[in-house]
């Protein structure tokens, strides 16, 4: 759809090359300030396990909100209608989900001093089995999830400037700046960038649903059009959209907390009071993130009316530019949504890929190919494999798939499969290694195959859940059915203490 | 050991519940009824029981998650 799109060229450009230049900066000044942290992945992996309050819970936000929320499902909600409020309450139960394990996992990866999230699995199954599909199954959740951020990137770029930046270009540029400042200072750059990340995401929500409320009306005037046109998306939502719902409170419950990059984030907190009070605020953030962003697809279906599916991906950029069309104010506000977009695209990318590369350290090359290695060198075979990763997974980019939502969904199916290891795992002594084993695989099994035949959902409810229903009975019935001896309760007891 | 949330079951069943009802299922399907501030009554009642499970995690953090000071460097 050629748009004649009133801001971009050069000012977007300038936007990007300033924030870039910031990233890099940021990324600069922590390796200046911490020379050491090439000699060890606690310190380079984790900032040293000593992330303070401001810093760890923005790492949190920015890390957890990606492009995906601003891009991805303002035309969710164009679609959806009502409904779509669902985004809102799953992203504050993924803080339930984060108090079933949170405070004990923190405990024990102190103790042991765990860099990765296998490495509670090894250290609590004692099992090559599980460590090596536990880790296949991370590497391929993060991986995926890097190159939705990729592809979010090129879209939102290209989509924002009318094409004056193609595609390909704002990727290469973006990847190869956080590669530098990622191989630069590790964990601290990440976690300092994704402070400043964190603010231009949230100034530019503001900015967005402010722009939409003055230009378009709010919503109670965007719900009289919606109640007279599309009644559909106001009303009571269908039972599908029901199972719908219940299936991402689920989803999005157990399987963010699932993920790798979030799961380190525990890891590096300062101590358990900065953990908490960080958890606290992500509590409440999800009303004025997916809850406005909401609110703007909402006016969007009164501001753009009968888009069809395909071209509603492109919402945000079309509200941005009837936004920026105003006056100078809001076309430079509109300028400063783009850098909240980016912002949000860019914090959550660089914390999945040092994630990615932590694993490729510890999991893969410290583990089964040279446990001898120097933690230098350890280090050094991650950051070269994070680089060869960035590069094959932005080429898979360029030709980007599908809607950005059904991208989403595809990673929570596999990883919420190892919820059961992590959380069961943690108080539960029986849970045994074998059937740990075979319910990860039957359900990473069943949600890929499902997925993959084109039959996304059975019965209203999404392939994960299935999977993860299959998983925990193999893994509790599995478990009785293995011996149990006073012995190995004393192992596990002892593993598990913290 | 210090008391963690984990180590109060029925404050999970509380939780369940809460997430149980943030769902609208009870309202009669496709209905629109009343609209108000641009919200229709059910997504009134869904904003509502969200904020309820903010406060109820809130909650659990601050008042189950006991953190002894000495062991905090």
């Amino acid at each position: 759809m050629d748009q004649q799109l009133t801001f971009g060229g050069w000012n977007g450009i300038t936007i990007l090359v300033i924030y870039g230049l910031m990233m890099l900066g940021i990324g600069y000044a922590v390796y200046r300030k911490n020379r050491k942290a090439h000699d060890s992945m606690e310190d380079y992996y984790l900032g040293g396990r000593n992330l303070g309050l401001l810093v760890l819970f923005f790492t949190l936000f920015a890390t957890q909100y990606s492009g995906n929320t601003i891009i991805g499902y303002a035309p969710t909600a164009y679609r959806m209608g009502y409904a779509w409020f669902m985004s809102v309450p799953y992203m504050i139960i993924i803080i339930g989900g984060y108090l079933l394990f949170a405070p004990r996992l923190y405990k024990l990866s102190k103790k042991h001093k765990f860099i990765t999230p296998t490495d509670f699995l090894k250290h609590r199954f004692q099992s090559k089995g599980v460590t090596i599909f536990a880790t296949l199954l991370m590497i391929y959740g993060v991986g995926n999830y890097i190159l939705a951020q990729f592809v979010a990137i090129g879209q939102g770029v290209a989509g924002l400037t009318g094409g004056t930046i193609p595609y390909q270009i704002a990727v290469v540029f973006f990847v190869v700046i956080m590669l530098i400042y990622g191989w630069l200072g590790g964990m601290r750059s990440v976690a300092y960038t994704d402070l400043m990340q964190g603010i231009l995401l949230l100034i530019g929500v503001a900015l967005l649903v402010i722009g939409a409320i003055l230009t378009w009306g709010g919503l109670p005037s965007a719900a009289d059009y919606i109640k007279a046109y599309e009644p559909e998306k106001i009303g009571v939502p269908s039972s599908d959209l029901i199972k719908t719902w219940f299936s991402m409170l689920i989803l999005v419950g157990f399987g963010a907390t699932m993920y790798p990059h979030a799961i380190q984030r525990i890891y590096t907190a300062k101590n358990q009071t900065t953990l908490k009070k960080s958890l606290g605020r992500m509590a409440w953030m999800p009303f004025i993130t997916t809850g406005l962003v909401f609110i703007v697809g909402l006016i969007g279906i009164k501001a753009y009316p009968g888009l069809d599916d395909a071209t509603s991906e492109q919402l945000v950029g079309l509200m941005a530019n009837g936004i920026a069309g105003i006056s100078p104010l809001f076309y430079w506000a509109m300028i400063i949504l783009f850098g909240g977009i980016v912002a949000a695209i860019v914090s959550t990318a660089d914390s999945a890929l040092l994630t990615f590369s932590s694993m490729v350290s510890q999991d893969i090359y410290g583990n089964f190919i040279s446990p001898d290695a120097s933690e230098k060198k350890k280090l050094i075979v991650g950051k070269v494999t994070g680089v060869f990763a960035a590069i094959v997974l932005l080429l898979l980019a360029w030709y980007p798939p599908g809607t950005l939502f059904q991208i989403f969904v595809l990673k929570f199916e596999v990883l919420i499969q190892l919820a059961p290891a992590f959380i069961i795992g943690l108080y539960w002594r029986r849970l045994s290694s074998g059937p740990v084993l075979i319910g990860m695989i039957v359900g990473a099994a069943i949600a890929g195959v499902m997925t993959w035949t084109g039959h996304k959902t059975f019965l209203g409810f999404y392939s994960g859940i299935w999977g993860l229903l299959l998983n925990i009975c193999i893994c509790i019935i599995g478990s009785y059915l293995v011996a149990f001896t006073a012995e190995a309760k004393k192992k596990v007891d002892n593993l598990l203490s913290a | 050991m210090k008391k963690e949330p984990i180590h109060y079951p029925w404050v999970w069943v509380g939780l369940v519940f809460v997430v149980l009802f943030s769902v609208p299922w009870y309202f009669p399907k496709g209905s629109i009824a009343l609209i108000i501030f641009g919200f229709p009554l059910w997504a009134w009642m869904a904003i509502l029981m969200a904020f309820v499970m903010s406060a109820y995690l809130s909650f659990m953090l601050h008042k189950l998650w006991n953190v002894d000071e000495e062991e905090e460097e």
